[in-house]
């Protein structure tokens, strides 16, 4: 019996005990999965951590009423106790008249071939895994002799995971991921004594479902060498207002901040600042944004929602304008809509690539900023918005010149999707966020 | 995939949830089984393939919330996390594996997949000894914890919290109010042969609100907690204090302007400012980072670092707050560091792999999210000591700049120093006086570069309430932060206006 078969058994086991103690609706995750992973440094294997883990997530609900329960504790004596109390606080709990199961006509499994599974995921040794990972740290410090090494890891899993209800749900998924990088080290001391002990850290990392997707070795060293290197000597830009070139991870992280805005517990929960734009221009006519949750292969891809929702692509902002909200059934209900399979939050998120390299986005640009890195919890999408700290690489007459640090950016989520005025054409593709590069043409730096 | 096999086999034998009342070893050994004999077999078997050092961490949690939201008590939920880690050092390597079914059989399974760490030399695979058992001081007594409160008296708290912010002004739009409270048992034994137990209540409310004004919509927070029993809850009205304060806050935004942005004095208000140290400081203190020479103080003991007058601790030993704990998460138990002392680099924070990497003893900040977490070097609770100045006095220096009371959070990085941490309440400060309300902000400095701008420390000491959650590598831990009233004299201030 496969594990995805025997998981199925055990949650229709729970529903039922959950239905015997008198529970009227419930819903149930359980997964499972195997992780291993390897740290390397100095040529020496630092860490090895190998072990499987598992989680059930229960929730029972009468009358409008719910409660819930997770554990890692797996035993039925165990299960059954939880599911008692959480029975026990069912009646005080309020009713919640917006609170269902799925449309049943909406739940099912998408056909498509999610490409999750890699068949040679068990057939790589430990030894060969631990061995990649010395070699990568090797390979990356043969790139420059003022390399140090901070890490070289290697890591991958296997998950299986059964999602249930009392709608008579019942399916399975099984994934593995693999992930391989290294972080470097490297002295920035320019002996004035200001900046002393100061050093810079970057490093490359890839990720894929198959472990043959893997970028090579090489690859990912020369990659993290190259990124190390170039923040050495950063000093701190002047207080302006420039355009601003988003390196791809940094596009990744603003559009994965824009995406909350988009999710329906935001929205009708006011915190927002999206809620009452629906229809309306929010961005460059340029601006496309979809969740597609159909594409082989891509991290964030699946065939059913958080809760059995069959999952379809979503057009979220079409030509620059606000066409629909991520919607879980319970969002749904509350903005009197339908589920757009989103219980869970975004599958792939995809900003449509435009034309540039980013040789031309650099070269677009006589003296602004490309980004490389932001920090802090200064993205608001209640307000809009957004002032994050910031780390890149001054461009002048459209070449890139010499790095920058501790600074701030700022402007509003309106502002940087009206002024997101050309996109890049490549896509890393090593999140479910899947977005180029992109320049945005005005930012207020605060720095000197 | 042998998890759920053995999970699922499992499940006829052993009694079932433990009571908060329970001590460690109650659940452990009682009720688990899990007795001495056991734990040296499994011991044995971690250092069979010739490990110098091995240790298991046993930890069962037992958590409860409930959540009031849009004027409805909307859900509660109850978790169980149980497992063990057995962790296998040869020199500084780390081999790592758990077992969430706490039997004989998953148990020396995971020590034989941590014990591949080390490949060479054997160990007598059935040595027998006795445990040391050390008893720790208590920095959390609690009589009855907030878990053993009845449901019906935890939605009562919650509801007047509710109503309450609701109460403040028609302009609150959304109240969400939340009551968490756990009860983790831990208990670590090594191969050196000590055992010790530790029983950690934590208790938090949080209150989240949003005001509306037209097109303005602004949030506001408050939250209380620490390793607390029911006797805090005796202590003063909390759910109508949050409740206030959460209200006021958002309330206040609404009035706020555009923060300026460049280079100007900062004021840090007591309390919740404490995040500056536990970034500019904390972090790159941790001694992995320094004895990997990543961070931006290593080799810099005995260095200065910071202004004189910053005298900067950490503590796992400071009663009932967030970042207490009697023992760290592999054995080793809580006291006051001293990590600067009148600038002086003094010291750094430790976990058993890097004591032995400097030759000191462990310092108590060996900590781990869970049993599937080997143990890092982590902050307890940071602060710095009281100065002389008044909070008036320092306010009345500063002609142009900003005041800083309450913060979202931080980040830094480790290697440059770099880090930035987020007000959420703050005011203009001109002509020596806090003048209008400022939003929307960063406040990004470096590490040594702002510790030596530190030029005057108030006499204020506040500890921030007990609401702060770090995270490192993915690892999150409860910390605690505190700190007097403390002027920069120059800091960047990334704001919107002119």
């Amino acid at each position: 019996m496969s594990i995805v078969a025997q998981h199925k058994a055990l949650a229709q086991q729970i529903l039922a005990e959950a239905r015997s103690q008198g529970a009227e609706q419930a819903t149930l995750t359980l997964a499972t999965a195997t992780a291993f992973q390897v740290e390397a440094r100095e040529a020496t294997i630092e860490s090895l951590k190998e072990a499987g883990s598992s989680g059930i997530h229960l929730v029972l609900s009468q009358d409008g009423r719910r409660s819930s329960l997770t554990s890692n504790d797996l035993r039925l004596d165990t299960l059954r106790t939880l599911i008692r109390d959480t029975l026990t606080a069912l009646p005080h709990m309020d009713h919640d008249e917006w609170y269902s199961l799925p449309e049943l006509e909406l739940q099912g499994r998408a056909p498509d071939d999610l490409a999750f599974l890699d068949p040679d995921h068990e057939r790589v040794s430990s030894e060969e895994k631990v061995q990649d990972t010395l070699r990568l740290e090797e390979l990356a410090l043969a790139q420059d002799s003022r390399l140090c090494i901070e890490q070289a890891y290697y890591s991958d899993a296997i998950s299986h995971t059964v999602y249930a209800d009392s709608n008579g749900f019942l399916e399975g998924v099984s994934k593995t991921i693999h992930s391989g990088g290294v972080s470097l080290v490297v002295e920035d001391n320019d002996g004035s004594g200001e900046n002393s002990g100061r050093k810079q850290t970057d490093g490359w990392f890839s990720c894929a479902r198959f472990r043959s997707r893997l970028e090579p070795l090489e690859e990912i060293a020369q990659v993290a060498a190259q990124r190390t290197l170039r923040k050495l000597g950063a000093v701190k830009p002047r207080s302006c207002e420039v355009p601003v070139v988003f390196s791809p991870e940094m596009a990744r992280s603003f559009i994965g901040q824009l995406s909350s805005a988009l999710l329906g517990e935001n929205v009708f929960r006011q915190q927002s600042f999206l809620s009452e734009k629906l229809g309306e221009a929010i961005a460059n006519p340029q601006v496309q944004l979809r969740d597609e949750p159909l594409l082989p292969g891509m991290l964030g891809s699946r065939p059913y929602d958080h809760e059995g929702v069959q999952s379809r692509p979503l057009t979220l902002i079409e030509d620059g304008s606000l066409r629909n909200f991520m919607l879980s059934t319970y969002a749904a209900n509350k903005l009197g809509m339908r589920s757009t399979g989103h219980s869970g939050g975004i599958s792939n998120l995809v900003l449509q690539p435009g034309e540039y390299s980013e040789q031309q986005l650099i070269e677009s640009v006589e003296d602004g900023l490309y980004l490389t890195f932001l920090s802090g919890q200064g993205a608001n999408i209640t307000t809009g918005d957004y002032s994050r700290g910031g780390q890149g690489i001054w461009i002048r007459n459209g070449k890139l010149a010499e790095p920058v640090s501790e600074f701030t950016i700022a402007s509003t989520f309106l502002e940087m999707l009206e002024n997101l005025t050309m996109l890049g054409k490549e896509v890393d593709t090593r999140s479910a966020i899947l977005t180029p590069m992109f320049r945005i043409e005005r930012m207020a730096i605060s720095g000197t | 995939m042998t998890a759920l096999a053995t999970a699922f086999a499992s499940t006829l034998s052993q009694p079932t949830l433990a009571a908060p009342s329970d001590s460690a070893r109650t659940v452990f050994e009682q009720q688990m089984g899990v007795d001495q004999a056991l734990m040296q077999r499994v011991l044995a078997e971690a250092l069979h393939s010739g490990g110098d050092y091995a240790d298991l961490y046993f930890e069962y949690s037992l958590r409860h919330s409930v959540v009031m939201e849009e004027g409805i008590v909307k859900s509660s939920s109850v978790a169980v996390v149980a497992g063990v880690g057995v962790r296998v050092l040869k020199g500084e390597q780390t081999g790592y594996a758990y077992s969430e079914v706490l039997e004989s059989g998953p148990m020396r399974q995971a020590a034989r997949a941590a014990a591949a760490i080390a490949t060479n030399g054997s160990v007598p695979q059935e040595q027998a000894w006795r445990f040391n058992t050390r008893p720790l001081s208590n920095h959390y007594p609690v009589v009855q914890t907030v878990s053993d409160l009845p449901l019906t008296e935890k939605i009562q708290l919650i509801q007047r919290a509710e109503a309450t912010t609701k109460a403040q002004d028609s302009r609150i739009v959304r109240v969400t109010v939340s009551l968490v409270d756990s009860v983790t048992q831990v208990q670590v034994a090594s191969s050196d042969g000590e055992f010790l137990s530790d029983t950690r209540p934590m208790f938090r409310m949080n209150v989240h609100c949003v005001a509306q004004d037209g097109s303005n919509l602004q949030n506001g927070t408050a939250g209380m907690g620490g390793r607390v029993g029911q006797e805090v809850l005796g202590q003063a009205d909390h759910p109508v204090r949050l409740g206030e304060q959460a209200a006021a806050e958002a309330l206040l935004l609404l009035e706020a302007r555009q923060a300026p942005s460049g280079l100007m004095p900062v004021i840090l208000g007591p309390a919740q400012s404490g995040i500056l140290l536990h970034e500019a400081v904390g972090h790159p203190l941790e001694a992995d980072f320094n004895r990997k020479g990543t961070s931006a103080y290593s080799g810099r003991l005995g260095e200065k670092v910071a202004a004189e007058c910053c005298t900067i601790y950490d503590s796992g030993a400071i009663a009932h707050d967030r970042g207490a704990i009697n023992c760290d998460d592999e054995g080793a138990p809580a006291q006051e560091n001293l990590l600067i002392e009148n600038g002086i680099l003094r010291g750094y924070m430790h976990d058993r792999i890097s004591a032995r990497h400097y030759g000191v003893e462990a310092s108590g900040n060996g900590r781990r999210e869970s049993y599937a977490h080997y143990p890092m070097p982590r902050m307890t609770t940071t602060y710095l000591a009281n100065g002389e100045s008044d909070p008036e006095e320092i306010l009345g220096t500063v002609k142009q700049g900003v005041y800083c009371e309450s913060f979202s959070g931080g980040q830094v990085d480790i290697s440059n120093g770099d880090f930035v941490f987020v007000p959420t309440v703050a005011w203009l400060v001109e002509d020596g006086r806090k003048t209008a309300p400022i939003k929307n902000f960063t406040l990004i400095g470096n590490g040594p570069d702002a510790m030596s701008k530190v030029s005057m420390v108030g006499n204020d000491f506040a500890m921030s309430e007990g609401i702060w959650t770090c995270g490192k590598d993915g690892q999150s831990v409860p910390v605690g932060v505190g700190l007097p009233t403390v002027l920069i004299s120059e800091m960047t201030v990334g704001g919107m206006s002119e």
